[in-house]
């Protein structure tokens, strides 16, 4: 996980100043003065100089690629967005980059933190601005929205719409009133305890790539596994947590992203609980057109096979969008593998007993701890790539089974 | 409507602004009594020269004593059984991986910040080769100067004065009011968690168990593998754990307390193997091993005899104490550097009574290259009693 210094006098000096800006400036200066937060904050405390410098840029030919997608809607989008996307690759150097790149074209130079939900928003406002639902944009509205200090290294991914609305005063961010504000100063404090308190205290537990979970006996590699668990979602919604707090008090609230994943009862149900603005991106921009795709082609009389394989690429898409190494494409195929075997499962109860009963059955207590249970430890383990990386997963699954 | 909107916003973050204030003033009161008056001391592992300061810490009487000199001193030392024999308060002054223009310069920012009214009756002087020859540490900013971390620590977070340093000295001057008013913001801003958490230990400990002064209670401290503050670290919860299991939850939280609030660290670590405490020797004395005395003689006898006057003008009195070495570091020190110490410091530091403890502690009592086991440090304390076993000199304390 990255270390993000929420707590540090700094940020919260910034964050104080961003509101209290934004309270007192209004139209073209409020974007100034904001776009100023976000470059000093992303500057001094998140990213360093040059990161700052390869982040504007990268944002900026992300703004290049919205323009070909909106003035040259046949190609435009797919050429560009194909383009950004290799740009991506090569910028956060990917291991596969080396079986293309001799290593003197490879490049560890730039900044990397909040670069994948930075091509994630970026990519949004392409699709949606060649499908012209979002209205003309402005470079000033456009870099506040990538740049937006908040959500910039951990998310939540806020859509351009809903960012744009809270942002002129179209849609509320919350109630106008000294509560609600007050609440979302309260979500800030929850967040820095379920980092710095409960993150804290699981952090010394956790498998790391050096704990030797992968040869450990099996209860205390379970520990570790589950300890792993539990840190990055207390991490992980607090940084959320405290993105959510912040973005209240400036008027424009991220999405909520986290809904008590351990307590989904099947993997599909996971998705829609453990970031889910991720899941929500995935599905409108991978899975849906993938799926679109087949079954309008070469798998039009095979919807099972053509959502297993929709399914399949979208978590590859994930596992990559996570992290750079193979470990994070076993993440991803692991889930990929989960969700399908969770359709084959589901669409054979559904055929051979009915929906109705199925249904019933799912909404009894045994059931939904069966569910509970299975889940819990297959996405546990589904993080020992995340963290182990492939080779260390890998030895850890030989131990447990073999 | 969007203006409305900031208003709440600024008033919410401003009310949550002054509830930590409140909060933050509250508990810095209950640190700075734990500090003042239940020697409650923060700062440890690294951070400890910033007690120097806090006045809470820092301030003394004439009938108080302060021990001074490198972290190996203040493992070596119990102030409590001092305490006990020689009746003032005894400061814990040691400063992690001091060297002499640390101490000098400690003693000289205690008078000119807090006074001459403000300085103990006694300064027990802990010394090593390490610390004569001015060996900087050789991590952090300040990895190259000899009094580097010190210095720093003025120059951030002092409201009252700066260090103009070279490569050989540092020499304390004014803060200007700019200067003074961001080292203040720095220090409450970043610098007040340790105090707190002190202090709070400190009356939490006080209300189970009222007895500030509890001799002997190291004794009883179990062997931790880390820093014995670090509750998260799992080696630390399963000593915890059979500590609770053996003395109870009450006793073992108190045993506990006590020890986090108190100044010492090291002697609480189970002992390193001795192959470990040569790695430890190669890399923290390789420099001391290899120092040439008649190269830093000029700046060395300075130091000492500023000391030396400094105790003098105000009437304190100073006692040497040549601390315990490892029998390894022993056998690698020339003597000639030895003896060259052993004068520089007779000759430069006439006022001061010396008590030797340099081969008093045998290897096995060393926790790690210079601090030593809480056994061994019972053994010191005696040994200083037994040469100095009364309190300072007062007016109303006079010895004769």
């Amino acid at each position: 996980m990255t270390a993000v210094p929420f707590l540090s006098a700094s940020f919260l000096g910034f964050a104080t100043l961003a509101v209290a800006l934004n309270a007192v400036l209004t139209g073209a200066a409020r974007q100034a003065a904001f776009i100023a937060v976000n470059l000093l904050v992303l500057g001094f405390i998140f990213l360093g100089p040059i990161g700052l410098a390869s982040t504007v840029v990268f944002a900026l030919i992300g703004w290049a690629v919205i323009q070909s997608a909106t003035r040259y809607p046949r190609l435009g989008l797919v050429v560009a967005s194909a383009a950004f996307v290799v740009l991506f690759a090569w910028m956060r150097n990917y291991d596969f980059v080396g079986w293309l790149l001799p290593d003197t074209l490879r490049t560890s130079t730039f900044a990397t933190i909040g670069l994948s939900f930075l091509l994630f928003k970026i990519l949004h406002v392409a699709i949606e601005a060649k499908s012209g639902t979002l209205g003309p944009i402005t470079l000033p509205q456009y870099l506040n929205y990538c740049l937006n200090f908040t959500t910039f290294t951990m998310g939540p991914i806020q859509r351009f719409q809903d960012y744009t609305a809270q942002w002129t005063g179209s849609k509320l961010a919350q109630p106008v009133s000294f509560e609600s504000n007050l609440d979302a100063v309260n979500r800030i404090l929850f967040g820095l305890v379920r980092v710095y308190v409960f993150g804290a205290l699981l952090q010394p537990y956790m498998m790391t790539y050096d704990s030797g979970a992968e040869t450990a006996d099996f209860v205390p590699m379970l520990v570790q596994v589950y300890a792993f668990y539990f840190f990055l979602y207390f991490n992980f919604a607090g940084y959320c947590d405290i993105a959510i707090g912040v973005g209240s008090l400036l008027g424009v609230r991220p999405p909520e992203n986290f809904d008590k994943p351990f307590l989904a009862r099947n993997v599909s149900e996971f998705w829609q609980r453990q970031h889910r603005s991720l899941t929500h991106w995935l599905t409108d921009y991978v899975f849906n057109p993938t799926l679109k795709s087949l079954l309008s082609g070469a798998l039009r009389n095979r919807r099972i096979v053509a959502v297993a394989a929709a399914l399949s690429l979208t978590m590859v898409v994930s596992g990559l969008w996570h992290g750079t190494t193979a470990g994070f494409l076993l993440f991803g195929l692991m889930h990929g593998a989960y969700l399908v075997g969770y359709h084959l499962w589901d669409t054979f109860l559904i055929s051979r007993f009915g929906r109705k009963r199925v249904s019933a059955w799912r909404k009894t207590p045994l059931a939904a701890a069966v569910g509970i249970f299975l889940t819990f430890n297959l996405t546990a383990f589904a993080f020992v790539f995340f963290q182990l990386g492939a080779s260390k997963g890998l030895k850890l699954f030989a131990n447990l089974i073999l | 409507m969007a203006r409305s909107r900031g208003f709440f916003a600024v008033a919410a973050v401003a009310t949550a602004a002054v509830v930590f204030a409140v909060v933050t003033a509250l508990l810095l009161a209950v640190a700075r009594w734990a500090e003042r008056d239940f020697a409650a001391y923060p700062y440890l592992a690294g951070e400890d020269p910033i007690r120097v300061l806090l006045p809470t810490v820092q301030k003394a009487n004439r009938e108080d004593t302060l021990l001074l000199g490198p972290s190996s001193l203040g493992e070596a030392l119990r102030y409590e059984d001092l305490q006990e024999a020689w009746g003032g308060r005894v400061i814990m002054g040691a400063i992690s991986t001091a060297t002499l223009d640390e101490l000098r310069l400690a003693l000289d920012y205690a008078i000119t910040v807090y006074g001459a009214d403000a300085l103990p009756g006694r300064i027990v002087l802990g010394l090593d080769p390490r610390v004569v020859a001015n060996i900087p540490r050789r991590f952090g900013a300040s990895a190259e100067r000899p009094a580097g971390y010190l210095i720093d620590l003025v120059n951030d977070y002092s409201a009252q004065l700066s260090v103009q340093s070279t490569s050989t000295s540092s020499v304390l001057q004014p803060k200007g009011p700019l200067a003074s008013l961001l080292a203040r913001a720095r220090f409450y801003a970043t610098k007040q968690q340790a105090r707190i958490r002190a202090g709070v230990l400190a009356a939490v400990e006080r209300f189970l168990d009222p007895d500030p002064v509890k001799l002997g209670w190291q004794d009883e401290m179990p062997h931790f593998q880390v820093n014995f503050r670090w509750l998260s670290d799992k080696r630390n919860a399963s000593v915890l754990r059979q500590l609770a299991a053996d003395r109870g939850v009450i006793s073992a939280a108190v045993t506990w307390m006590r020890a986090y609030r108190s100044p010492y660290t090291s002697q609480f670590y189970k002992p390193i193997a001795e192959k470990d405490v040569r790695l430890m020797i190669e890399s923290d004395w390789s420099d001391v091993l290899t120092w040439t005395p008649a190269a830093d003689e000029a700046i060395v006898t300075e130091q000492l005899a500023w000391i030396d006057e400094f105790a003098r003008r105000n009437g304190i009195e100073l006692v040497v104490l040549y601390l315990p070495l490892h029998e390894l570091i022993r056998a690698e020190l020339p003597p000639d550097n030895v003896e060259w110490i052993r004068t520089a410091t007779a000759r430069y530091l006439p006022s001061a009574r010396f008590v030797e403890s340099w081969d008093s502690i045998e290897s096995d009592a060393f926790v790690d290259n210079v601090h030593v086991t809480p056994r061994a440090a019972r053994i010191v304390t005696g040994q200083l009693l037994a040469s100095v076993p009364k309190g300072p000199r007062t007016r109303e304390n006079d010895h004769e």
